[in-house]
Parts: C-alpha cells; sequence; structure tokens
C-alpha cells in the first residue's frame, strides 16, 4: 500500500472511531446539559441555567432512600456474588470432572435469560416461599440482593475463569514445593495473582446490580424502591430536569468508583 | 541432601505407560540427568518424585523416607521450573523468603538466608526487583535461589537452561555444576539436550517411551551404548546390519561391506561406528586394506567438519574430521577418499 493510501486509511480509520465517541457520550452530554435548564419543561433554547433541579434531588426523599436502597443491594450482590464465584472459578479453572462445561454453562445462564423473564419467575417463586414458610421476602433487601446476585454471578466467574486460566500453574507447583499448603498456596499465590480480575469482577458486579431495573420492578414494596424504580416511576408523572439531575449524579458516582479502581487496578488490562 | 530411589516407578493415563516401571538408585550428592526425547517420560518422573503427579503404583523413597504417599509441600524439595515460575507480585527478596516463611523461620534469619543463597548466584544488588524487571538469565538465578533457600534434600531442575540463548547457557551449565558441587546437593536434571546432559551429569539416565534404556556416566552411555537408541540419541552413529563370522572378527554388512572388528559374538547384529573414530586418508594408494568412497559433502563446524562419504557398497558415512585436517587436506565435494575403521570403533548395539 503507498503512503498516501495508508493516511487515508488513517483518517478513515480515527474519523469512524471519534464518530463512535459522539454516538455514544452525545446522551451523556445532552444529559448533563439539561439538568441545569431553569425551564421545568424542556425548550430548546434554554431561558436560563441553574442548580435547583440538584437541590431538588435531596428535597424528594425517594431519590435519596433509592439511592441508599440500590447502593446497599449493590454490595450485598457484589460481595456475595464474589464469594460464591470465586471457589466456582477455582473449581473450574483447577480440576477436571464429569459436566464441567454443564456447570459453566448454568451459572453463566443468567446472562442469556432475559432480567425480565428473571424478575418475573423469581416473584412467582418469592410468592410460594412466603406462603410455605411463611418468610417475607418480597420488598425485602435480602430477598433483592439474592435476585441481583444471580446477574453478578456469570460475569464474576467469566471474569475469574479467564484470569485463572492465565495463571502458570507451574508457579502454584512452586508454591507448594516450598512448602506452602494448597491453602495457604491460593492465600498468598494465586489470589493476588489474579486480584485484578477480582476487582474487575467486583466493579462490574457492582454497576450491573445498582443500574438494574427489570429485575427489580418485580421484587420491590411501595417505599422500598431502588433508584432506578425511583426515577422510573418520577417519570411517569412529571418530565422535568429532576431526572437529569440524578442521572449526572449517579453518573459521577459510578464514573468515581472507576477512577478510583484504576488508580489501584488498571482495568484496561483486565477487561481486554 | 539424601539418596533418593524409585521402585518399580509407573505412571499410566489409560492404556499409556507414560513412566513404564522405572528402578533408579541415586546416590547422595549426585548429579544425575534424565536424557531423552520429548514424551519419554523423563518429565512425568521428575515430578512424580516432586509430587506434582501421582504414581500409578511402585514407591518413592528420598533418604530413608518412604514419601510416595506425602504431598509435595512436605516433601522437602527444591524445584527450578523450566520458566522459572517466579512469583511475579513478589519482589527477588520474597521469592526467596517465600519457603523459608512457611517454615516460620525468623525476620532475622530469614534476611541472612536470603543474603546468603543471594551471593551464592551473585544477585546482591537486585534483591528489591520485581521478576518482570529481570533478565531471563538473572530470573533464573533468582529461581535456583529460591529453591536453594529451603536447603531442599533433593534439586530438580525441569529443563532450566532451554530458555536462555545459546551463549548464555554454556557458562549456566558450568556455574549449575561449579554450585552443585559445593554445596554437595543431591540433584535431578531433566533435559532433552545431549550436549547439556554429557557436560553436567555424573550419570546419565536414557530414557525412551517410559522405559529405561541405560544408567551410566556420560564417556559409557557414549562409547558403549546399551542398543540402538541410546547410540542413535547420544552423538551421531553410523550403523551398520549385517552378520558376523565364526572368528568372531570379520562382518558382512547387508550392503556388502567388509568389515573387522575385535571379539565379536558370531551371528546376526547391530554395529555403530563413531563418526570421530572413522580415519579418513588422501594419500592411501588403492589396493591397500582400505576402504574408497567419494566425498558428498562437507559441513564445517569451526572446531571439526562433518564430512559424508559414500562407500563403493552405497553405504553413506558421516565423518567427524579435524577441521585444521580438513583444511591441509583440502577435503572438498566428488573427491575420492581411503576410509579406516578401526576394529576398536566397532560396538555392537543390538
Amino acid at each position: 500500500m503507498s503512503s498516501k493510501n495508508r493516511n487515508l486509511a488513517d483518517v478513515v480509520l480515527k474519523a469512524w472511531v471519534l464518530l463512535g465517541f459522539v454516538f455514544i457520550s452525545f446522551p451523556l452530554f445532552l444529559v448533563a446539559w439539561l439538568s441545569f435548564f431553569t425551564d421545568p419543561l424542556l425548550a430548546l433554547p434554554p431561558t436560563g441555567y441553574s442548580f435547583q433541579w440538584y437541590s431538588k434531588i435531596f428535597v424528594e426523599p425517594q431519590f435519596f432512600n433509592g439511592f441508599l436502597l440500590s447502593l446497599e443491594v449493590a454490595l450485598i450482590a457484589m460481595v456475595v456474588g464474589l464469594a460464591v464465584s470465586i471457589p466456582a472459578a477455582l473449581v473450574l479453572s483447577r480440576t477436571e470432572f464429569r459436566g464441567k462445561q454443564l456447570l459453566m454453562n448454568l451459572l453463566t445462564s443468567p446472562l442469556i435469560v432475559p432480567s425480565i423473564v428473571i424478575g418475573a419467575s423469581l416473584y412467582v417463586s418469592f410468592i410460594e416461599l412466603e406462603y410455605i414458610f411463611d418468610w417475607s421476602v418480597i420488598g425485602s433487601t435480602w430477598g433483592l440482593g439474592a435476585a441481583h446476585i444471580l446477574i453478578t454471578i456469570p460475569w464474576c466467574v467469566r471474569l475469574i475463569v479467564a484470569n485463572l486460566l492465565g495463571v502458570d500453574l507451574s508457579i502454584e507447583e512452586a508454591s507448594r514445593s516450598l512448602g506452602a499448603t494448597p491453602f495457604v498456596t491460593l492465600c498468598k499465590v494465586t489470589i493476588p495473582m489474579i486480584w485484578p480480575g477480582i476487582v474487575a469482577a467486583a466493579l462490574f458486579s457492582f454497576v450491573i446490580s445498582f443500574g438494574n431495573l427489570e429485575l427489580s420492578l418485580f421484587l420491590v414494596a411501595p417505599g422500598q424502591i431502588t433508584l432506578p424504580i425511583a426515577i422510573l416511576q418520577y417519570l411517569e408523572y412529571k418530565i422535568d430536569p429532576t431526572i437529569a439531575a440524578v442521572s449526572v449524579l449517579q453518573i459521577l458516582i459510578i464514573g468515581g468508583g472507576l477512577l478510583i479502581t484504576n488508580k489501584f487496578v488498571p482495568l484496561a488490562r483486565v477487561v481486554k | 541432601m539424601a539418596k533418593v530411589q524409585l521402585r518399580e516407578l509407573r505412571k499410566t493415563y489409560g492404556d499409556f505407560a507414560a513412566v513404564d516401571s522405572i528402578d533408579l538408585d541415586i546416590s547422595d550428592g549426585e548429579f544425575l540427568v534424565f536424557l531423552g526425547p520429548s514424551g519419554c517420560g523423563k518429565t512425568t518422573t521428575l515430578r512424580m518424585i516432586a509430587g506434582l503427579v501421582e504414581p500409578s503404583s511402585g514407591r518413592i523413597l528420598i533418604g530413608d523416607r518412604d514419601v510416595t504417599e506425602t504431598p509435595v509441600h512436605q516433601r522437602n524439595i527444591g524445584i527450578v521450573f523450566q520458566n522459572y515460575a517466579l512469583f511475579p507480585h513478589l519482589t527477588v527478596y520474597e521469592n526467596i523468603a517465600y519457603g523459608l516463611r512457611r517454615r516460620r523461620l525468623g525476620e532475622g534469619a530469614i534476611r541472612k538466608k536470603v543474603a546468603d543463597v543471594l551471593s551464592l548466584v551473585q544477585m546482591e544488588d537486585l534483591s528489591e526487583r520485581y521478576p518482570k524487571a529481570l533478565s531471563g538469565g538473572q530470573q533464573q538465578r533468582v529461581a535456583i535461589a529460591r529453591a536453594l533457600a529451603i536447603e531442599p534434600d533433593v534439586l530438580l531442575l525441569d529443563e532450566p537452561l532451554s530458555s536462555l540463548d545459546a551463549k548464555l547457557r554454556l557458562g549456566v551449565r558450568r556455574q549449575i555444576r561449579e554450585l552443585q558441587h559445593k554445596l554437595g546437593i543431591t540433584t535431578i536434571l531433566v533435559t532433552h539436550d545431549q550436549d547439556e546432559a554429557m557436560s553436567m551429569g555424573d550419570r546419565l539416565v536414557v530414557l525412551s517411551a517410559g522405559k529405561l534404556q541405560q544408567i551410566g556416566e556420560p564417556r559409557e552411555v557414549y562409547r558403549a551404548p546399551a542398543n540402538r537408541f541410546v547410540a542413535d540419541f547420544i552423538g551421531t552413529a553410523n550403523f551398520f546390519s549385517g552378520t558376523v563370522a565364526q572368528d568372531g572378527r570379520s562382518i558382512t554388512t547387508q550392503s556388502g561391506l567388509q568389515l573387522v572388528g575385535a571379539n565379536l559374538a558370531p551371528g546376526a547384529t547391530d554395529v555403530m561406528v563413531r563418526p570421530e573414530a572413522i580415519k579418513l586418508s588422501t594419500t592411501v594408494p588403492k589396493g591397500r586394506d582400505e576402504l574408497y568412497g567419494d566425498v558428498i559433502d562437507i559441513s564445517y563446524l569451526g572446531p571439526v567438519a562433518d564430512v559424508f562419504v559414500r562407500l563403493q557398497s552405497s553405504d553413506v558415512l558421516t565423518v567427524r574430521v579435524d577441521s585444521l585436517w580438513a583444511d591441509a587436506a583440502n577435503i572438498v565435494a566428488h573427491s575420492e577418499i581411503a576410509v579406516r575403521i578401526p576394529e576398536e570403533a566397532i560396538v555392537v548395539v543390538s
């Protein structure tokens, strides 16, 4: 290829990538811009700019309570999801047994089934549980957390298995030959080596749980709603920039989390 | 430091015997080399001694202790892996201290021991580096230091030189050999490189298809190979199949060649001649008691040269000559040459 052609190809590629970025980030910038409009009804151009919608978030209790519940559920889903996924990933990557592929498929199946279907089935199952054991599951933080664990497991298992398969087995053997028991080897060698994968899995879990709407819809009770549901409910009655302001805050919180994590574990290396 | 004994050691995968009933006595302080082509079972045997592979049957004794059922972490064995297997998340110091911490040594004792082994491999200056900031040769020395720090009963080296470049390899061979002499530690090295095996081992164990072919000192294995496989695998050899006459001296090969050996058993047999044992001459006139042939090609290796000679019987011989001699005698392709095979050079291999 001549250098002229190569330059042209280079320009086309860069333009294409830029277009992709614009396509992805345009809605985010639009939302951020809207959140500062003074007008309660969306109008272009805006008559003025203000912070009033941000202060309104703290006056409307459903957003703050929703945020707290989402945070709580996301933390439960993240911690328990990891606690289940790490041992599962170890078994899947370090042992051979009949039905291994089946187990892998089972653990990742919540990715394939639409969330709304899982939500509906869980709702029916939870009602059965309430009926049989007289537990209060629907509307409880733990019921919601349990449902969210289900959707975090596929991500955690996949990421951690991929990381474990990347670990040179002779490094674990070296550890054992130096006198470390299998458990000490796990703690001192294997876990530190796959730490970036674990952090990435934790982050994915948190973000997926925090933003989930479809599952939660079935499993919340009045007055006990997550942030995405609070946003949805608010939208049913009003379309003012409060929603935009809430979204901006949510983006900032998750984006901040990503940046902080990136400080400790270079995420680009994990998710490639 | 201890002797190692293998008793009818076997490892099978389904119907396939990776290691087929190996008996071996390795004495205290010996440097033993397992040598063989890939898939011969040498690495599997090493891993069984290490405790990383469970034998299908047989026993392994280290010192006087039967360790067949002992898990790896209780065997007190130092292993140097082919790719070094350093802990990437730990510094050189912590890599070496790892085994000592598992033994619950005090911080002072650990510091002293790490310094000792680092000076043994001449790596004192790099103790705070991470493995990825080291060259291949340096990583290998750290791996050796890490294995030695725990004062193992046995040191196992799994193709430790194969990832180093050729020039470095020669130096490291000598260093490992010197270190082993100094410490007097029982050492087993696995390799497929015959030069490495010959230059490092007190004794060689030649394996093929899971079976032990020959055990012996390098010289013995080279000069008196137990069978055709060993003769072929170690060094190069010219083979002839033929029949030894009743006098125990004259051999008629299948190609019609007449050779003269010494003290041979009459009957059908395979014999071998090492390339350096054959003498070439450009000056012997025809009619003397010699073989004649044409030089097909000459391959110049520096100190020596391999001359390929097609005899009148159409056998092709590889003859290794001093390259200075080859220069002086002006050996070139398509020239006629006289070949003499001394009778002591003929070795029975069947």
